[in-house]
């Protein structure tokens, strides 16, 4: 029996089966036959339906959970790298006065307060400045947070102390200014922290407010859905959310904000997978990072950490609980609580928030109504989310051989800078004030100010709008540079035997080029001056003895030879019109020319670099100095004393009146028809170089004179700057000559003038005392000199 | 008529410019500068690194000090000694170069760094 039973086909039982559950048409469609394949096809599709499904959701599950793998393995958020300005070291002696340095303390999110409570704060008083230092991981070493007293007088700082030890400090790092960020091409800003850095506050507002029984629920909270749903029904309209913080976080991380029911549950998929994988406060943490909280110009800020430094300049950890609550509130609307376009709204959400938290018995009613009295506390406006944008290209371009863009936007790297902020702003106040002088608003300019000795680039700009991130002149422009060519034809010249007294002529010079063409070059003044000396043809800016000593004493290979040696030599073959600079230079370029001049022939890169650390604080690339004898050094100082006469009695003599009795050196440069005018020059460690032009090529109108010159000037006089300090050279020997007839004089003499010569190269001849007299000067005129 | 021509030339004429022959001199040997006090703290804690062998840490001492006053000789003496400690001598040799282009007042240093070079190229 029980085999005859057995032997019954499956099927037969699957019909029986149906039978049971069927009616009488079923009965009657089985007389003809027909109904049995049918029952059999429906629910075979039924089956093989739920089958696709259960395919189809494994699919999802595992779509799903590669985007968590994509996600969560390896960095889970691209790190912006952050970009430091220099630390300004702080000793007894420095030239400061605390203006300044209050400016740079803001520069670097410092507060100011009346009484210093926690580090990120200072305080000035009569000749005293109080800061309490944050903790900052440099490049060596780490500078623990403390409190000191900074005394000032007579514009110097007179002392430091450790306001916790009453010790005196020798030396100490101010914090650096973060002054720019690489972000990626998402536009996403953040500040990164762990769980350990998130204030309890925090996470007890947070949960009260957004997701109650966080720590309870697998990642979504069907009580909770119930009742919002209930709330909505009720209201007509979405009033509720039912989202746990697992949720809000699947959807801000892999989810579009699209309404519809297939996002929602992805959603709760997703919130269920991402509770099955990681522990609460993994998700927690990754919720206080990931949380969109308000846009900024073109950057998304996301975070409680980074949006706490923008809107309050101070970190996370030293928010009270109204600004917290303020944090908080946002997450529910960031563009209608922005706090600062919209500080009403964004008030009475803090305010809400802080009635939740007494309602909930987290603060009690005094303190509610202390907190909720409070202004909102944030700063008027957010901090401009590129400030120096021409400085940072030259940061990214000198970072590119060893880092990609991809590292740089994502692996929040730390870069340490050599960048000045109080220079650079007084470049830029510098730069504004000088283009006053011009009756032209489209003239471009681009300034770069350096540390020569150091090698180091401490502010610039490449565009007369500071603050615009476009062409950046600076790096870009390739401009003919006129006579500022002419201290490395010097120097070749100088090389060659000749010295600063060798008489040169002023006079006609024809030249046949190899194309057969005749170039017969002039003078700017397109005038002729006669026989004088080398050092006052330079200091004139005269052209004609130039070419004539470049063609025919070897000057012009010389030079070549000498810009080959730093790759500023661009043509293959090399013209005699090179000899008035008609190479073209980015101003960039020709500030690393006129560095390794300053520095008396020693070539020093110049870097905006000092360090890179990963995330971590590993050292991953440290600058060093660097510093190589190119050129001989006793010949760059006669080029220097030739360029300290033009900033005394040349083509830059508005220097000598301007600055009086404070020693510079530099040379002016203007090109054909005045469609370039330039001008750098150096004191004792700062060179600045000054171009302006107009983009189109079209002339300018101003001579390196009448243009740059006053730029420059205008510049240093904001910058503030020590004399300039001769080098010595032991083989180099100083004599009184006439300036004209290159004889030996002697202090006292009409057009004397003090240079130096190599020993044994001084002249053997002296020249006659000239009195300053008209008939003495008439002679000399007669003779020629 | 020839007077106020004179006196109107006068005073379009520039200011004089006020000449002291000395500052086309090379400098004298200054006082020492307000900073000394800082880079001869960084210098002896990179002097005490360098003993014990922290070649790395002395050169980021060095560096500071040499940033406050790139012409302190001392400090560009050490950094070139270092760099000799870690057998880079074309380091060595460019550091101590620049020891001695600002050391010719001080004739001990100066002994030193001729030493020191010649040790930079054995």
């Amino acid at each position: 029996m029980t085999a005859g039973r057995s032997k019954k086909p499956p099927v037969r039982r699957r019909r029986s089966s149906a039978t049971r559950r069927g009616n009488g048409k079923r009965r009657s469609s089985r007389k003809n036959g027909t109904t049995r394949p049918r029952r059999f096809t429906a629910r075979r599709i039924l089956l093989v339906l739920a089958a696709v499904l259960v395919v189809l959701l494994a699919i999802q599950i595992a779509y799903l959970q590669h985007l968590i793998n994509q996600r969560f393995d390896g960095e889970t958020w691209a790190r912006p790298s952050r970009v430091y300005a220099r630390p300004l070291e702080l000793f007894n002696g420095l030239q400061a006065t605390p203006q300044q340095l209050m400016r740079e303390l803001e520069l670097a999110d410092y507060r100011p307060v009346q009484r210093l409570s926690q580090p990120g704060e200072f305080r000035f008083s009569g000749n005293r400045l109080d800061i309490h230092l944050r903790g900052f991981d440099f490049i060596d070493e780490r500078q623990p947070a403390q409190p000191v007293r900074l005394r000032f007088g007579k514009g110097r700082l007179l002392g430091l102390t450790d306001l916790e030890t009453g010790l005196d400090i020798d030396v100490l790092r101010l914090t650096p200014a973060l002054i720019g960020s690489f972000i990626p091409g998402n536009g996403e800003d953040r500040r990164v922290v762990d769980f350990e850095e998130i204030p309890p506050e925090l996470i007890g507002i947070l949960l009260t407010v957004e997701d109650r029984t966080f720590y309870e629920h697998h990642g979504i909270n069907p009580l909770s859905i119930l009742r919002a749903l209930w709330a909505n029904l009720r209201a007509g309209h979405t009033v509720q959310g039912g989202s746990t913080l697992t949720q809000q976080l699947a959807k801000n991380l892999f989810l579009s904000s699209e309404r519809s029911l297939w996002r929602k549950a992805n959603e709760a998929l997703l919130a269920l997978m991402l509770e099955l994988r990681f522990d609460k406060n993994t998700l927690l943490t990754a919720y206080v990072n990931e949380v969109f909280l308000l846009q900024h110009k073109r950057v998304a800020v996301h975070g409680f950490a980074l949006a706490s430094r923008l809107l309050f300049k101070k970190p996370l950890s030293s928010l009270d609980t109204d600004q917290l609550a303020l944090l908080v509130g946002m997450v529910k609307g960031p563009g209608v609580y922005n706090p600062i376009l919209h500080p009403d709204r964004a008030l009475k959400r803090r305010n809400q928030v802080l009635a939740i938290l007494r309602t909930a018995g987290r603060i009690d009613a005094e303190r509610y109504a202390t907190l909720a009295a409070r202004p909102l506390g944030v700063t008027r406006q957010l901090p401009p989310v590129n400030p120096f944008p021409a400085y940072l290209d030259l940061v990214k371009k000198q970072l590119a051989s060893n880092y990609s863009a991809r590292d740089l936007s994502e692996q929040g790297l730390r870069i340490f800078t050599a960048f000045d902020p109080t220079r650079q702003l007084a470049l830029e106040a510098g730069l504004r004030r000088g283009l006053r002088r011009f009756d032209d608003n489209e003239i471009q300019a681009a300034v770069i100010l350096a540390d020569y000795l150091a090698g180091e680039v401490l502010a610039l700009t490449g565009d007369r709008q500071t603050d615009f991130p476009g062409f950046n002149r600076a790096l870009l422009a390739q401009r003919p540079i006129g006579s500022l060519i002419k201290p490395m034809l010097l120097y070749g010249l100088l090389q060659k035997g000749l010295t600063l007294a060798t008489v040169v002529d002023d006079r006609p010079i024809r030249i046949e080029q190899s194309d057969g063409k005749v170039w017969e070059p002039a003078n700017y003044d397109k005038r002729l001056h006669g026989k004088m000396t080398l050092y006052q043809a330079f200091i004139k800016s005269y052209n004609l003895p130039f070419v004539r000593l470049g063609v025919e004493q070897g000057g012009l290979k010389a030079l070549a030879d000498n810009l080959q040696k730093l790759g500023l030599l661009k043509q293959s073959v090399v013209y005699p019109s090179m000899l008035l600079g008609t190479t073209a230079m980015t101003p960039f370029e020709l500030a690393q020319l006129y560095q390794l001049i300053a520095n008396g022939g020693y070539f020093a890169p110049l870097t905006t670099l000092r360090g890179v650390v990963d995330k971590d604080g590993q050292l991953l690339t440290r600058v060093p100095l660097s510093s190589r004898e190119l050129y001989d050094r006793s010949g760059m100082i006669q080029v220097q004393r030739a360029m300290i006469g033009v900033a005394e009695e040349g083509t830059a003599r508005y220097l000598a009146q301007r600055f009086a009795g404070q020693t510079l050196a530099g040379k002016t440069g203007t090109t054909d028809d005045a469609r370039d005018s330039w001008f750098a020059g150096f004191s004792d460690r700062l060179l600045t170089v000054v171009w302006l032009g107009h983009d189109d090529n079209r002339p300018v109108g101003l001579t390196g004179s009448s243009g740059a010159l006053r730029v420059w000037a205008d510049v240093m006089a904001q910058v503030g700057f020590d004399p300039l300090r001769l080098g010595d050279d032991p083989n180099l020997e100083w004599q009184y000559v006439d300036r004209f007839s290159g004889g030996l004089s002697s202090a006292g003499c009409k057009d004397s003038v003090l240079l130096p010569f190599r020993k044994g190269q001084a002249p053997d001849y002296r020249a006659s005392c000239i009195e300053n007299n008209l008939i003495e000067r008439a002679i000399r005129w007669l003779q020629g000199y | 008529m020839l007077l106020s021509l004179v006196i109107s030339a006068c005073a379009l004429k520039p200011p004089p410019v006020e000449r002291t022959e000395t500052y086309h001199r090379p400098a004298k040997p200054a006082k020492p500068p307000a900073s000394r006090s800082a880079v001869d703290t960084l210098r002896r804690k990179a002097i005490q690194l360098i003993n014990a062998e922290r070649y790395d840490d002395a050169i980021g001492y060095l560096q500071r000090a040499i940033k406050i006053d790139p012409r302190d000789a001392r400090s560009w003496h050490y950094l070139a000694q270092t760099y000799w400690h870690m057998q880079d001598y074309p380091q060595c040799r460019a550091m101590v170069r620049r020891a001695m282009s600002y050391s010719q007042q001080d004739e001990d240093l100066q002994k030193a760094n001729r030493t020191l070079l010649q040790q930079c190229f054995e």
